[in-house]
C-alpha cells in the first residue's frame, strides 16, 4: 500500500534531522506528488535544497508554498537566503523584510536572525552597488589617460611636421620629451585624485550613535521607541523583554505592546545604510 | 556570535573613549572571560592602597544575559572586605542577578563602576553574615545562587 502524504514528509524530517538532506529531499518530493496543496511540504523542501545549495530549485518551492500561504513566514525567509545566495541583494532584501514582518505579528522566535538576514541583504546590495561605483570610476581614469597619452601624441606629431618644414630644428627631441613628461605628470595627478576620493570614502567609517542600538551596539533595523523615549532594536529589545518584561533603563515595566515603531530613525537607518553598507558589520 | 560583536565593540569603546580612572584592562582577549582591576579612588582606609580583580564570564546571549561577575584572588590581589562579597569573591550585587536586576544595557565597565562606588560608599570592615558556612557549601555558579537584600544601608 502507498504511504501517505504526511507519512512521506515524517520521514523526510527525520533523514533531515539526522544531516541527510538529498534523502529529505527526495521524501518531501515524494509526499508533494501525492499532495501539492500543502505548503509545508514545499517549505520543508526548500530548507533541505538551501542546504544542498540548489538555490534556484529553493525559489521554486519558495514561490509554490507562498501561492499557496501568502503570509507564509518561512517561504519568504527561504526565498531571501536562495536570492541572497544568487547575488540578487535588492529581491533578497524584499523577500526577507516580508519575512521579518511576517516574524513580527506571528510572533515568531526567529525574529532576530530573519533581521540579521536583512541587514546582511542590504550590506550585500551595498556592496553590488560600490563595485559598479568602483568600475565606472576605473573605466573613467582609463578613459581619461587615454585623452592624455592621445593628446601628447599629437602634440608631438605636430612637433615633428613643424621640424620638418624647418629643415631639422635642434630643439625638437628635447621638445619631444617636455611634452611626454607633461603628460606622464598629468596622469600621475589624475591618479592621486581618484586614490584621494578613495581614501576619503574609507576613512569615514563610523555609525552615528543615534543609529546604535543600546543592547546589541549594532546598528538598528527597526527601530521602536520605550516610554522613556529611548530607541532599541525591535528584535533585540523583544528578547530581552521575553526575560525580563522591564524597560532596560528605568526597570519599569514594559511589554511588547507598549512599543512603538520610531519611524524616523528608521528612515535615518536605512538611508545611511543604502550608502554605507559596511555598517552592518561595524 | 552578536556576544563576540558586542564585547568587541565595548572593547573598541573602551579603547576610544576617556578611561575611567580606577578601572584597568588586564585580560580581555576571550570572548568567554574578562579580567578586570579596580581601585578605589578615595581615602577610604578599607581598601586604600589595594587593587582588586574581577573575572567576568560571559554566556553567548549576553548582554541580554547577565555576565558572572566575581571576585578573584592574584598576586597582591585581595578579595576585598564588604558586608556584601564573600571570601570565596562572590558579590551579591543586584545588578548581577538574573532576575530584574540585571540590564542588557549595562557593560562591563558600567558593571566595574558600579562596584567600585559599592566598594567607595562601605565603611564596615567586615564579612557577610554566615560567610564561612557560604563558602563551605559553595561549588555552585553564583548566578544561580538566590540572595536575600536584607540590608538596604549597604
Amino acid at each position: 500500500m502507498a504511504m501517505k502524504a504526511d507519512e512521506l514528509k515524517q520521514k523526510g524530517n527525520v533523514c533531515f534531522q539526522a544531516g541527510d538532506f538529498s534523502g529529505a529531499e527526495k521524501f518531501y518530493t515524494q509526499a508533494i506528488i501525492r499532495d501539492s496543496t500543502n505548503a509545508a511540504f514545499f517549505t520543508n523542501r526548500a530548507l533541505a535544497r538551501l542546504k544542498m545549495e540548489m538555490f534556484e530549485d529553493v525559489i521554486n518551492d519558495c514561490l509554490k508554498a507562498i501561492e499557496l500561504s501568502p503570509s507564509n513566514m518561512k517561504a519568504y525567509s527561504y526565498l531571501g537566503q536562495a536570492q541572497l545566495a544568487l547575488n540578487h541583494p535588492s529581491e533578497a532584501l524584499h523577500s526577507s523584510m516580508t519575512a521579518y514582518e511576517l516574524a513580527i505579528t506571528q510572533r515568531s522566535p526567529s525574529v532576530a536572525s530573519i533581521a540579521a538576514a536583512c541587514l546582511d541583504a542590504k550590506k550585500k546590495r551595498w556592496e553590488q552597488r560600490e563595485e559598479k561605483r568602483r568600475e565606472r570610476e576605473c573605466q573613467l581614469m582609463l578613459k581619461m589617460t587615454d585623452i592624455i597619452e592621445r593628446d601628447a601624441d599629437r602634440a608631438v606629431d605636430e612637433l615633428l611636421k613643424k621640424g620638418r618644414m624647418n629643415n631639422g630644428n635642434i630643439n625638437i627631441s628635447e621638445q619631444e620629451e617636455e611634452i611626454r613628461h607633461e603628460a606622464k605628470e598629468r596622469v600621475r595627478t589624475l591618479e592621486d585624485v581618484f586614490g584621494k576620493a578613495e581614501a576619503v570614502r574609507c576613512a569615514r567609517r563610523e555609525v552615528p550613535d543615534y543609529l546604535i542600538d543600546n543592547i546589541t551596539f549594532s546598528i538598528m533595523l527597526d527601530p521602536v521607541i520605550t516610554k522613556n523615549g529611548h530607541s532599541y532594536d525591535r528584535a533585540t529589545l523583544l528578547d530581552h523583554l521575553r526575560r525580563s518584561q522591564t524597560d532596560p533603563l528605568t526597570r519599569e515595566p514594559l511589554s511588547e505592546k507598549d512599543l512603538i515603531p520610531n519611524y524616523a530613525l528608521k528612515a535615518a537607518s536605512d538611508l545611511f545604510l543604502k550608502e554605507n553598507g559596511w555598517a552592518v558589520d561595524w | 556570535m552578536s556576544h563576540a560583536r558586542r564585547l568587541q565593540r565595548e572593547l573598541q569603546k573602551m579603547h576610544q573613549d576617556v578611561p575611567v580612572p580606577g578601572i584597568t584592562m588586564v585580560n580581555t582577549e576571550n570572548f568567554t572571560q574578562w579580567q578586570m582591576d579596580i581601585e578605589v579612588l578615595d581615602q577610604n582606609p578599607i581598601y586604600h592602597g589595594k587593587t582588586f580583580r574581577l573575572n567576568f564570564k560571559f554566556t553567548e546571549n549576553y548582554p541580554i544575559e547577565a555576565p558572572e561577575v566575581m571576585f578573584v584572588r592574584a598576586i597582591d590581589r585581595e578579595i576585598p572586605m564588604h558586608p556584601h562579597i564573600y571570601s570565596n569573591g562572590v558579590i551579591c550585587l543586584d545588578l548581577l542577578s538574573s532576575g530584574n536586576g540585571w540590564s542588557p544595557v549595562q557593560s562591563v565597565e558600567s558593571v566595574c563602576m558600579s562596584i567600585q562606588s559599592m566598594l567607595t560608599g562601605n565603611t564596615k570592615n567586615e564579612r557577610p553574615r554566615g560567610d564561612e558556612q557560604f563558602v563551605l557549601g559553595a561549588g555552585r555558579s553564583p548566578r544561580h545562587i538566590r540572595f536575600v537584600y536584607d540590608d538596604p544601608t549597604v
